[in-house]
């Protein structure tokens, strides 16, 4: 009994540091190390299956996917091709404005691990770690907007949290007219926080990220708002984001890391470090925005 | 019992790490609620077969690392598998004289307060609310409880593990 009881207070003990501090990350990095090769084998019969489908198909559907995509290649290519007149131009503009902010960092194309846990729905496994530089606060995106944030880094697994998690916020503007909000995640979409309901955002708007908490690069594609309700018996407008994200079947996402120009890193690091707690540092953006 | 020598315990975490490759691995969206508690019956098998050596530690440091694979918070299951094991140091010789069918009633009964407890503690720590599916491993759980009893006492007494 007094075993049961010691055991049950240092559970206790453990969970609190563990959820209200930082203490034991080291700890739960050097397990979740070593638990890699579990997630890796739970992984198998679903690289088993992607092997198959690769390599067991005929080859006129071969034919066929290869023709697609070099159609599709050209097109993102002619894209492209106007996107990097545009930078070149957007970056002569910050010049002149004194304001120099840069576009392109390095990117990982990470696998997601087919890792279920119920519990936790709205996180994924990654299978790139800290041998591959990521690190926690790393911002993921997909090919059709922002999908969350990396949260745990082990050597070679990491976790990432999605933007519907509860736990998750992000600063956005609206792509229409630069208003900006904070999309708070509800479990399964987004909700715009604190917004009046005079606000000018309407249904079908494009969120798009703002980059004021710094974690987030600016520009990036959110969400799309699905629905807007004015009561005017509520204080705020009631609106509802779906991510543009691919966030339930994505296979692949990709990891940004900020571009790093020696000299500037120098100048820039201190404010990036303080941004510890995601929600409340886009809450205080969002009340010196106001 | 005790003057023997303890035997086999590659076995039992063998079949830990079995457990928690089922407990991770992916099933289609539409089977996702009837995934038994695999963690819960393999580690409550132990308990009940060797009551001596399978005990609070071993739910202590199995816990953590459940919690480790699962990005739960540490300690959750930890806390959790200590209860589970308590209950059944204290009732295994009752339990273990039942009939098949009344044990796996029994052991679905324990398997709720394992759910239960683990839910509980998830959302004290932030995690959403789950549906009422929830719940229903609890009942495959009892169901699967007699077949997965026979394979692990007959894999235990194969590699004699005592």
């Amino acid at each position: 009994m007094l075993q049961l009881v010691l055991s049950l207070i240092l559970a206790a003990i453990l969970m609190v540091l563990d959820y209200r501090y930082d203490y034991l990350s080291s700890a739960r990095k050097g397990v979740s190390t070593v638990l890699a090769p579990i997630y890796f084998l739970a992984n198998l019969p679903n690289e088993v299956a992607s092997w198959a489908d690769s390599n067991i198909v005929s080859r006129n559907d071969l034919l066929n996917e290869n023709r697609r995509q070099k159609d599709e290649l050209l097109i993102l290519k002619a894209q492209n091709q106007r996107l990097i007149g545009l930078e070149s131009e957007n970056a002569r503009l910050r010049s002149l404005l004194g304001s120099s902010r840069t576009l392109r960092g390095k990117r990982v194309i990470a696998e997601v691990l087919n890792i279920d846990s119920s519990l936790f729905a709205n996180e994924l496994l990654l299978n790139k770690g800290s041998l591959d530089d990521v690190f926690v606060g790393q911002p993921v995106v997909d090919a059709e907007g922002i999908m969350g944030q990396v949260v745990e880094v082990s050597t070679s697994t990491s976790r990432m949290i999605l933007l519907n998690d509860q736990k998750h916020a992000i600063p956005v503007r609206v792509d229409r007219n630069g208003v900006r909000a904070i999309a708070q995640g509800n479990g399964r979409t987004l909700y715009l926080r604190h917004l009046p309901n005079t606000i000018d955002i309407e249904e079908g708007d494009m969120l798009l990220s703002s980059g004021l908490g710094q974690k987030f690069p600016d520009g990036y594609p959110v969400a799309k708002v699905i629905s807007v309700i004015r009561q005017s018996a509520q204080p705020y407008a009631e609106i509802l984001a779906e991510p543009t994200a691919n966030i339930n079947r994505a296979n692949h996402v990709l990891l940004l890391w900020p571009y790093h120009d020696p000299e500037k890193a120098a100048k820039t690091k201190p404010a990036e470090e303080q941004g510890g707690d995601e929600i409340a540092d886009a809450i205080k953006e969002a009340s010196d925005a106001e | 019992m005790q003057n023997k020598q303890k035997r086999g315990t590659w076995v039992i975490i063998l079949t830990f790490i079995i457990a928690l490759i089922l407990t991770v691995i992916p099933l289609p969206e539409s089977w996702l609620p009837y995934r038994p508690d695999w963690i819960f019956l393999v580690f409550s098998y132990w308990v009940m077969a060797l009551p001596h050596r399978i005990g609070l530690l071993w739910a202590f440091v199995w816990g953590l690392i459940v919690d480790a694979l699962l990005g739960s918070t540490l300690g959750l299951h930890s806390f959790t598998l200590c209860v589970i094991a308590f209950i059944l140091q204290l009732n295994y010789l009752r339990i273990r004289i039942y009939p098949i069918w009344k044990q796996a009633l029994t052991m679905g009964g324990i398997a709720l307060l394992y759910l239960a407890l683990v839910l509980w503690l998830s959302r004290i720590t932030g995690s959403p609310e789950s549906t009422w599916t929830y719940w229903i491993s609890a009942a495959i759980d009892a169901v699967l409880w007699p077949w997965l009893f026979i394979l692990l006492r007959d894999i235990r007494r194969y590699f004699k593990v005592q």
